[in-house]
Order: structure tokens, then sequence, then C-alpha cells
């Protein structure tokens, strides 16, 4: 790979960097392993960059999705971020919502890998089921079916959002 | 579409989430904008060693074509990812002059053998009962400037430490020879490679494998534990080495066979059955700690079907998890380690990890990572001996096996 695709490279990554590292900590909530998980994605984006540059930056996020979900894997050896419990409710805040959204935000930790991808390109990403599963290289009832149970599990986790849910019609 | 206010909610709750990290203290480049930054110099620098790896595995397929050399596997995988340079010996490391093996009384009065000898990779590295270290693969993520930490196997055949140069885990079998790749960029294929030769990598279609593969005490057969995306099925899968053949039975984990949380096939001590940890449905469950245990289910390696159950309760990390004689079992419990009574289920012992090798009546080994040294415990946990690893070992994950 000669200077000038190393620079191409290279400005990708500033003008993307950022932007991929909130994803990839919005999936594994911990910065250590989102650098890691981006790193990884861009080495082999750097790797195949004469075929992709063009269009690097889904196959970066495509890396991205598929590392994470696979890393499932090795779990048993790789810490998890954990609670003891699920997060009491703030004890202050300037509205009943806003308690609300830190509970779900560290609930939303607590999913697993494969339910955590669906959410955040779902809700962050803002795809519909049809990229998401293209994305994600599943059929879309495997998208809706874990979808359905992230929410299932945020809904124990949160009570309070089980009864905003109940009240409301239901996610897509 | 109307965007209902749980909705809402959720989607600034994932904005939060993802605005936590701080992106101004990244530096993806550096303030030229040239790639001096940590992070696009670090992948560039992998990416590079990426593509060296990939060039020259397609090299070899160029040589082996114009060679016209007999290939003992059939390539199962895409052509230009299948081979890999050869094994490699392993190069010797700068490490302190030692006597070689010897003992040495502690303050702590349990003795440790030096085995950080500057030869250390000429010979298998002997721990307790003859057992040796038959492979070592790296924990870390990271990769390192030079690329990723490539595993070291013993070659038996050669009595020496070896270099997999591959970017992806060796795991060797307990005996024999052969060494299964697992690699990230292959999720659906296990690789198959025969150490000390110049045999190449033969890429077995399985089904996405999760967690780790597992040889079987006898070295012939590999365990996954597969999880169907398209199904939603968990499958135990064995692959036999020798012929590549994959056998797979789905396993319902979400009823008959209900298994949450650290869901794993492991082999049972003799080869011939397979275990799953059954989760206890009516038992209080939190994501902090591990799920609880009702009991491990058996199911036979030869056809899939359910055989038994013992009640265990606890997570089970391999076939040498159990006693010689199969009365007792290391598990995971939900907070701690345990030697248990397979019978009934009593727990005996608390361990330091669940992660040891049985291997003789009253002697168990298991890696203290942190010390860089494996430990020999008895039953109940007393220290007996410990063994200062090669610096070139330590801190890595180990396979051990019978020498």
């Amino acid at each position: 790979m000669g200077r000038t695709e190393d620079q191409d490279f290279t400005a990708f990554v500033a003008e993307r960097g950022a932007s991929l590292l909130r994803i990839a900590y919005a999936l594994t909530g911990d910065r250590h392993a989102a650098e890691d998980l981006v790193q990884s994605a861009l080495a082999k984006a750097y790797a195949r960059w004469s075929r992709i540059h063009g269009d690097a930056e889904p196959y970066v996020r495509r890396v991205l999705y598929h590392e994470q979900v696979s890393r499932w894997r090795w779990s048993g050896r790789r810490p998890e971020v954990m609670y003891a419990s699920v997060p009491d409710r703030p004890v202050t805040g300037p509205d009943e919502h806003t308690a609300l959204r830190m509970m779900l935000r560290d609930a939303l930790r607590q999913l697993p890998p494969r339910q955590r991808a669906v959410l955040v390109l779902r809700y962050l990403e803002d795809l519909s089921v049809e990229q998401t599963a293209q994305i994600l290289g599943c059929r879309t009832g495997t998208v809706a079916s874990q979808a359905s149970r992230a929410l299932e599990r945020l809904r124990k986790l949160v009570p309070d959002f089980a009864e905003l849910t109940d009240q409301s019609e239901a996610l897509r | 579409m109307k965007q209902t206010e749980a909705e809402r909610l959720l989607r600034m709750a994932l904005r939060d989430l993802a605005d936590e990290v701080d992106v101004g203290g990244w530096s993806p480049v550096g303030p030229t904008g040239e790639p001096t930054g940590r992070v696009a110099a670090a992948a560039i620098r992998r990416g590079r060693w990426l593509r060296r790896r990939r060039r020259a595995a397609v090299a070899l397929v160029a040589v082996a074509a114009v060679a016209a050399v007999a290939v003992p596997y059939q390539l199962l995988g895409r052509s230009g990812d299948a081979l890999v340079p050869p094994v490699g010996p392993l190069p010797a490391t700068p490490t302190p002059a030692s006597p070689g093996p010897a003992e040495v009384p502690t303050a702590a009065e349990v003795p440790v053998v030096e085995l950080n000898a500057a030869n250390w990779a000429d010979a298998p590295v002997e721990l307790a009962d003859g057992w040796v270290v038959t492979g070592a693969i790296s924990q870390s993520w990271s990769a390192p400037a030079t690329g990723p930490d490539p595993s070291i196997v013993l070659d038996r055949s050669a009595g020496r430490y070896q270099e997999i140069p591959l970017p992806a885990a060796a795991y060797p079998a307990p005996t024999g020879a052969m060494l299964a790749i697992s690699d990230d960029d292959r999720p659906f294929e296990i690789g198959l490679l025969e150490a000390g030769t110049d045999a190449q990598v033969r890429w077995v279609h399985t089904g996405q494998h999760i967690l780790t593969p597992q040889w079987s005490p006898d070295g012939r057969r590999l365990l996954l534990t597969v999880a169907d995306k398209e199904s939603a099925e968990t499958r135990l899968t064995i692959v036999d080495a020798d012929s590549g053949t994959v056998a797979s039975w789905p396993v319902d984990t979400d009823r008959a066979f209900y298994c949450t949380d650290y869901c794993e096939f492991t082999w049972s001590p003799d080869g011939r059955e397979v275990a799953l940890s059954q989760t206890d449905p009516v038992g209080q469950r939190s994501e902090s700690i591990r799920h609880p245990r009702r009991g491990i289910q058996f199911f036979s390696a030869r056809d899939g079907s359910a055989t038994r159950f013992v009640p265990v309760r606890g997570d089970v990390a391999g076939p040498w998890s159990w006693s010689p004689d199969g009365s007792q079992v290391v598990v995971q419990g939900q907070q701690s380690a345990q030697l248990v009574d397979v019978a009934t289920g009593e727990v005996r012992s608390e361990l330091p990890t669940s992660r040891v090798y049985w291997t003789s009546g009253d002697r168990l080994l298991y890696m203290d990572s942190a010390a860089g040294m494996v430990v020999a415990i008895g039953p109940d946990s007393t220290p007996h001996t410990r063994y200062r690893l090669p610096d070139r070992l330590a801190g890595r994950e180990l396979f051990l096996a019978p020498g």
C-alpha cells in the first residue's frame, strides 16, 4: 500500500474514528474493549483498503458488529461489565424521565452482545429491521426476536420502563 | 410512523451510553494528520501484518501448484486463505541463565521449580505427575506492535516448542500432533493442522461455534458448541480429526435441557459423553453472578442422545476437571470454584479456580497468571509445588496434558 493510500486511510480514521468509537462503546460498555474493537476493525479494513476504500465505513461497521457478536464466544474468559443489582433509581434528577433514562442506560450494559447490537443498530443508528439483518448477517425474524428479548429484559430490569411500554404501543 | 415515548427514551438512553466515552481524549491521528496517532498507527501496523500473512499464504499456494506437491489434506476453505506458512522452530528468547529445572524452597515453604531456562523451548516443560505444557495462546485482544501474538505448541515428535504463525488461536490435542485452529475471520469453520509437518490447514465447515473448541482426552475428536444464528439452535458438534467428518445434534437448551449464561459442551473424562450444565429454572437469578444450576446433563458422544444427569451444581471446564476415578469434579459455582462430590452434589472444598487439570488422585494443577506459575495443589486446595514458567509462556492461557 502506497503512501497515498496510507494518507487516505488515515484521513478516514480521523474523520470517522470518533463516531466508530461511540458505536463500539455502546456495544461493549467498556472503553478499552471499545478501542480494541475499533482497532481490530480498522486493521482489517486497512488490509483490504484497495478493495473497500470507496465504501469503507459500511465495511468497518459490519466488522465492528460481527466482531462484537463473535467475541461472545470468548466471554468465558473475558471480564464483563457487571452490576451487583439493577442500579437504584437516582435520588436526584430534573424529572422522572431523566432518572428512567439513566436506569435504562445502565440496564443496556447488562444485555448480551447480540441483543445490544440489535438495539444499537435499530435505535442508535436508526436502521430498519432489514438493514440490521443485513449487517448482522441474519434473518429479519432473528432481528425481531433478538429485539423482543432485549426489550423484555429491559422491562424486567427497569420496571418503570415496562409500565411505559405497557401504556404505549409496542416498540417496533 | 409515530415514535412512542418508550422508543424515544430508549434512543436517548443509547445516545447517553454512547456519549459516555470521551472521544476527545482519543487520538486517532497525529497533529499533522500523519498516522502517528496511536490508533491509526496501530491499525496500519496490524493491517500490514494481516496483508503479509495473506500474501504468504497465496505465495505458498502458487509454489504448491508449480511443484505439484501432493498435499495430505483436501482444502475445504477459500484457497487463498487456506494455506499457512509451515510452522517454524521457536526462536530462543533471551531469558536469564538458569541451571534448568531445580527445586528451590521458598519462605512460604512451598517449593518452586524453576522452568524459566534460556533453552526452555528445546524440551517439554514438565510439571507434576509427568504432565507437560502442550501449548499456550495469548489472552490479550490487543495486538502488540509486531502483530498478533502467535500460539506456541509442543511438537511432540521433535520434543520442542514451535510458534504457529497464524493470526488465530491454535489448540493442541492432548495426545498426538493435531492442532485446532480457531480464526475469528472464519467463525463458521474450524481448522485442523498437524504440528511439526509442512501440512496445511484443513478447514472444516461446522457452523458458528462459540466459546472454545475442546479436544477429547484421546486427542481424536474436537467438541464445539455451535450457535446457529438462523435457527437459533444450540448444537452439540463433534469433528473427527482424522477424517474431518462433522456430526452435529441440536440440543433444546430453551426447554428440555434448559441452559442459560455459560452454556458450553465439555467432554466427560472418558470421552464417551458430553456434559452440559443445566440452569435451575426456579433459582434466584442475577446478572451479577453466574446463573444457578440444578445439575449437569450428559449426552452420548456417539449419537447426541441424553444419557444421564448428576446433581453437580456448577459449570465444568473440561475433561480434566474430573478426578481420575470420576467421583469428584471441580466446577465454577455461582460465586467460587468448588470441588464437588459427583454422586451427592456435596461441596467438599473451594479452589482458587475452576480451570484445573486433575493429574492424579491427590494432585491438581492450575495456572496462576499473575505470578506466572503453574501451581500443584491437593483436593483441599493446599499448595504443594509451584512451577515458575518461562517468560514466553507466563500470562498466556496454557494447555496441559500427560507427557
